[in-house]
């Protein structure tokens, strides 16, 4: 990990604004992936390896893969890549 | 040789005591309309018929952990002189948004470039399924065809499009979502 260049929650808000192609400013605080967002299977796709590569989600892949994505935010997602990450900030 | 299952999918190969449980998957619930026979209701010696009839390889799609059948692929009319054939997907479950389809999609896209020569495999789209395409529109799809008003369904004529997938192109895609199709860590 590096401690200069942890993603936070609000990068995560915009990495995946950017895969959704949506406005933030046209989404809530705490968007859902899938209902807000509008992340279709590809996108969540992207997201997936996006968690895995930049937020240190390496370990989740199963859990990523089999989960049902309906209502998890973006907030939700980020405190379970802090969890992944023994408690620390993502990795960078 | 490609793989045909990963950590939390595998594709099965259709087996005769799976056409009942198919046939009602594939002319009813949510794909019923959806999927090839668009609302008609062929009988089983017909439907298993045309189920063949121009596949190359088709499998269920089964969930590793629950070990139950999520999904149907299928490659069809293949065209080995000009090195194309056509992709189809269903989910079972119009609900599911977990990635399990979309690994076996990938792992069964692997499967077709890896076991022929193919230059470049099709996804027909209805107009209405077109919005499940976007993110892999922008990146990983091409447009070839739009058909204007080429079919009725739901009470409306609706566009076709025809997607394809490059070989060239299924290399960086395959790179990119390594992860989803299995066989790296």
């Amino acid at each position: 990990m590096n401690a200069t260049t942890q993603p936070s929650v609000a990068d995560l808000k915009r990495d995946l604004h950017l895969i959704a192609s949506a406005d933030p400013g046209e989404s809530p605080d705490d968007p859902r992936l899938v209902e807000d967002l509008g992340l279709d299977s590809l996108a969540m796709a992207e997201v997936m390896v996006l968690l895995e590569e930049k937020y240190g989600m390496t370990g989740q892949r199963v859990s990523l893969l089999t989960r049902d994505w309906r209502g998890i935010t973006v907030s939700q997602i980020y405190e379970e890549s802090c969890r992944t990450n023994s408690g620390t900030h993502p990795a960078g | 040789m490609p793989a045909t299952a990963n950590e939390v999918v595998w594709l099965r190969p259709i087996q005769p005591e799976d056409y009942p449980f198919l046939r009602a998957a594939e002319l009813g619930g949510d794909i019923g309309s959806r999927w090839r026979f668009r609302g008609s209701t062929p009988g089983p010696e017909q439907w298993s018929q045309s189920t063949w009839a121009s596949s190359l390889a088709q499998f269920i799609v089964m969930s590793a952990n629950q070990n139950q059948a999520i999904g149907l692929v299928s490659l069809y009319d293949p065209n080995f002189q000009d090195g194309f054939a056509s992709v189809a997907v269903a989910k079972f479950s119009p609900v599911d948004t977990s990635l399990r389809i979309m690994s076996a999609t990938l792992l069964f896209l692997d499967y077709a470039f890896t076991n022929w020569r193919f230059r470049k495999l099709y996804f027909d789209v209805p107009e209405f399924n077109l919005a499940q395409f976007s993110a892999a529109l922008r990146s990983h799809l091409s447009t070839e065809a739009r058909l204007k008003d080429h079919m009725f369904a739901a009470g409306r004529y609706w566009d076709r499009f025809t997607l394809s997938l490059f070989r060239e192109q299924w290399e960086q895609t395959r790179f990119q979502f390594r992860a989803l199709i299995g066989g790296e860590s």
